[in-house]
């Protein structure tokens, strides 16, 4: 199979940008309704154990719908407003995997703005995808978010990273 | 009147500020009354530092702070767990760097000094030059004054004086043990991974949340919906204002520890404590986990243990322990606190199930949680509200009036979501910074 990388950068920046403006349901639909589809934040370092080790974010396909639904409940109050946000995504890797998967590897620099904080929150990292093609466009698998600062004190982390 | 008790008056007077039924703001705020509770509070009782399971192994560190004073938890090659001082003896600078690790000792890169992982000095560069101006005996690594642990769970004080450990804890060692029971071995681990928070609040808004039933219902109303739209039969039980969570009773262990008893609640759903976040659990490692505690426990005292579920209670100044968790304070200013949140794994139990309690753990908190994020946002809302100083007095009155009684135990207890518990830690607190409790 060969790798369209323009395709494979563009569905990354749609997925961002839905990410970034709070479309919780364009977003969703992004993703692989699979058993092992995973939205991973790992937790004091990227090489988690999440059998024995916690992560910050470690959901299935269900838990991320409870996630999303969530913050549309108007009662989570860390998302209420909602936070602003915009990402730039680049150095992007691609690699085929077994499983007719694809890895995607980036890094990525996001800004986020809360309400009554006057100064921004910024967050930076690298993602780590495993998309499964699927008619002119992919699903994704896993999304794994490797935060610089996953082993520092931080604040809250609601919007969707 | 008020302005008399504001930041920028020279006196501080916690009689003044300090009433039954209200506090004032400025407890909260005061630079000069936090450097106080570093004095009285931080460096003179018992805290919470940490757990022994965090060093297993003969070399194991972990560095941690006791107020704003940096600590190396270490085990050493003689075994014994021993808590140093995270500072060079010759020039001052901090030793560890990183979090945690194994190491024979400690280097410090300044001059070249080396300490041993029992804390005797070991090479001084040029030590024959000092001459006899340097007895190699007088630079130890510095201990703490006090350490003493129950059940693993590590407290310290850096004061030489004061009640012991067991006497202080009084009444809340039962709410260890309880957190304990949950394990089919009666051990708990703690190396599994932290949380660490930077929340802008002062620290005693977090003692106080964490002793209070009368905010969920708000503060947590989203989950409360989840629960409500998507939970299983014992979330729909619990319920939100008219359910079963008013059960909830507020109980005063003494010494400034509160608990917010889950038990009426739960005797009454017949919760059994294996899996009650939303995850799915293994049903043969759910049997298994409640035959492994049954083999431990007997028959009766293992379902007692199952559905009383573990403890939900705070220990003055900086431990809450809260059912998969344990979670403690650091102080870093009067707006700003660390606050680590740790899930504790059973020794014995299935893996399944301890698997289960770290996803438990990322759904309910940690900086993405369903629960803790909305803490943390009412706690920082809490302190920006100070800034408004018309009348700067904070209501803790709720439940005051109403039925109070003594159960078997020993501990003072009020219902209906009552804000005793809150009353009762500021009551100890002001017992502390007058010197009357040490």
């Amino acid at each position: 199979m060969a790798l369209d990388f323009r395709k494979i950068e563009q569905f990354l920046f749609r997925e961002a940008r839905l990410a970034d403006e709070n479309a919780y349901d364009d977003w969703f639909a992004l993703w692989d309704d699979h058993e092992e589809t995973v939205y991973w934040v790992p937790c004091n370092h990227d090489d988690v154990d999440p059998e024995r080790e916690l992560s910050i974010i470690y959901d299935n396909i269900s838990r991320l719908n409870l996630r999303l639904k969530r913050v549309q409940t108007g009662m989570a109050w860390t998302q209420e407003p909602k936070s602003r946000v915009r990402r730039i995504i680049g150095n992007i890797e691609i690699s085929e995997l077994e499983n007719e998967l694809i890895e995607v590897g980036a890094n990525f620099q996001a800004t986020e703005v809360r309400v009554n904080v006057n100064t921004p929150f910024f967050w930076h990292g690298r993602y780590i995808y495993h998309l499964r093609p699927e008619g002119e466009g992919f699903k994704i698998r896993l999304k794994k978010v490797l935060l610089l600062n996953n082993d520092q004190e931080m604040t809250q982390l609601t919007f969707l990273v | 009147m008020v302005a008399n008790l504001s930041a920028g008056s020279s006196s501080i007077d916690y009689d003044e500020l300090v009433k039954e039924d209200r506090i004032h703001s400025r407890l909260y705020y005061d630079e000069a009354i936090f450097q106080q509770e570093l004095e009285q509070v931080w460096y003179r009782q018992w805290v919470f530092i940490g757990h022994d399971s965090e060093v297993p192994n003969r070399g194991d560190y972990r560095t941690g702070m006791i107020g704003r004073q940096p600590i190396i938890i270490c085990r050493g090659d003689d075994d014994k767990v021993r808590v140093f001082m995270n500072r060079c003896r010759h020039r001052g600078m901090t030793l560890c760097q990183l979090k945690k690790g194994n190491s024979g000792g400690f280097v410090c890169p300044y001059h070249g000094w080396t300490y041993k992982n029992t804390g005797e000095v070991n090479k001084i560069p040029l030590e024959e030059t000092y001459g006899t101006q340097l007895d190699r005996n007088s630079v130890n690594l510095i201990e703490v004054a006090r350490l003493d642990s129950y059940r693993g769970f590590l407290f310290a004080s850096l004061s030489a004086e004061g009640r012991p450990l067991m006497e202080n804890l009084g009444l809340a060692k039962d709410n260890i043990d309880r957190f304990c029971a949950m394990s089919p071995t009666g051990e708990i681990t703690l190396n599994h991974g932290v949380y660490r928070m930077k929340i802008r609040a002062n620290w005693k808004m977090w003692i106080e949340n964490s002793a209070d039933g009368y905010h969920v219902m708000s503060t947590h109303g989203s989950n409360m919906y989840l629960n409500a739209m998507f939970g299983d039969e014992q979330d729909k039980k619990k319920g939100g204002g008219a359910g079963l969570f008013n059960e909830l009773t507020a109980r005063d262990l003494g010494n400034g520890h509160a608990e917010l008893d889950m038990r009426p609640m739960r005797r009454k759903i017949g919760m059994m404590a294996t899996g009650e976040w939303d995850g799915k659990v293994d049903e043969q490692a759910v049997a298994d986990y409640k035959q492994s505690m049954v083999d431990f426990y007997g028959k009766e005292k293992a379902e007692q243990i199952l559905i009383d579920g573990p403890a939900h209670a705070i220990v003055f100044p900086n431990l809450f322990i809260i059912l998969q968790e344990l979670r403690w304070s650091v102080p870093v200013s009067p707006d700003e606190t660390y606050i680590y949140y740790a899930p504790a794994l059973l020794k014995g139990a299935p893996d399944e199930i301890n698997t289960m309690r770290l996803r438990e753990d990322e759904g309910a908190y940690g900086p993405a949680g369903f629960q803790l994020s909305d803490d943390i946002e009412v706690w920082q809302r809490n302190y920006s509200g100070l800034d408004a100083r018309m009348n700067e007095w904070i209501l803790m009155s709720r439940g005051m009036g109403n039925d109070r009684w003594v159960d078997d135990e020993g501990a003072t207890v009020e219902g209906h979501l009552s804000e005793l518990n809150q009353r009762t830690q500021w009551a100890h607190y002001k017992d502390v910074m007058t010197g009357k409790y040490s």
